[in-house]
């Protein structure tokens, strides 16, 4: 019974202090990227398949630590299949991923691509900026660390 | 939409050159941008061959280009592609834009991302653009085939609608420039 217990202990455990993930639709996205603080919002659009967006993901990770000061959140969004949803959630744990990550149950792409940005034709890494509930900007393709840091401290300039 | 697409001349697996101007007698072209590595290419390798056994005798054959740098995804090399059309017993064209030109041209973002060019006097005219149809991850529970809807609407005289459609999909792999 003893070893039953620490068992569970073990197992609850690793959920709590690992990297959890959750799957949401376009209404719980809406959710996440509509808050009116004065935070700002960076969404990422990737999957563990995606070469370029597993290659830039320490850049994120960099760019957070260094902006530690900010009021940035980055908010990391797979693409991944919902039978990969293990898998995601280890390759996240495994790299350490620090920010909040959702896995996208995609359905049918066309219901929700345009609803996140009508100029996106679905290809990823995709990264989109929200500000007071806004998207201010997005980018198709993948960033370099220097790049993306100088777009986010522009963003701070002008709002 | 509706625009004239620009021709093309590029290398086949085979070694010989194909152009969008050999298909002068054909209804129209299947535009396919595609690779070799990308998941969701392939999971939609079945369903592009499908494609062009339906439609190439309905005269609406496929012609599938790759436009990946092979420095920056080496699964995407000639070579490669020469061995994956010929296991998979590809029964079309597979170009390799190796300039990147076309992609650029055609404004292809991702693999795959089809093209309808309809032959008309005026030359070839890009009518849809977008997904082969809705459920990539399951060619059964598909509920719209775009692609073949919207032939049958350009057979019909009728414009495709939709005649855009997203689709999730790797980006192309652009040539790295100097910073």
């Amino acid at each position: 019974m003893t070893k039953l217990l620490i068992l569970l202990w073990l197992c609850t455990g690793s959920l709590v202090f690992g990297q959890k993930i959750e799957i949401i639709h376009l209404k719980t996205y809406r959710n996440l990227v509509s808050k009116e603080n004065d935070s700002l919002y960076v969404v990422n659009f990737w999957a563990t398949w995606c070469a370029p967006c597993v290659k830039e993901l320490p850049d994120f990770l960099e760019v957070e630590k260094e902006l530690i000061d900010k009021k940035l959140r980055f908010i990391f969004i797979s693409l991944n299949n919902k039978k990969e949803f293990n898998k995601t959630e280890v390759f996240a744990k495994r790299i350490g991923m620090s920010f909040p990550t959702y896995l996208m149950d995609a359905g049918n792409p066309n219901d929700w691509i345009d609803a996140v940005e009508k100029e996106w034709s679905g290809s990823i890494p995709f990264t989109v900026f929200y500000y007071k509930g806004k998207n201010i900007f997005f980018r198709e393709g993948e960033w370099r660390k220097e790049a993306l840091l100088s777009e986010i401290k522009n963003t701070f300039t002008k709002n | 939409m509706g625009d004239k697409a620009e021709g093309f001349n590029l290398k086949n697996v085979d070694g010989k050159m194909i152009s969008l101007a050999d298909y002068g007698k054909s209804k129209g072209v299947i535009l396919i941008f595609t690779c070799n590595h990308c998941p969701f290419s392939k999971k939609y390798e079945g369903r592009i061959l499908e494609l062009d056994k339906s439609f190439k005798k309905q005269g609406w054959p496929v012609v599938a280009i790759s436009s990946n740098d092979p420095n920056v995804q080496p699964e995407d090399s000639f070579e490669n592609m020469q061995k994956l059309a010929k296991q998979k017993k590809y029964s079309f064209p597979y170009l390799f834009d190796e300039t990147q030109a076309i992609a650029k041209t055609y404004g292809a973002t991702k693999t795959p991302h089809v093209f309808l060019l309809e032959n008309t006097k005026e030359g070839f005219m890009v009518q849809y653009i977008g997904a082969i149809d809705d459920n990539a991850e399951d060619a059964k529970s598909v509920s719209t085939k775009y692609v073949e809807q919207a032939i049958h609407e350009i057979d019909k005289g009728n414009k495709p609608n939709p005649s855009v459609t997203k689709a999730i999909g790797c980006s192309i792999k652009w040539k790295k420039t100097a910073e």
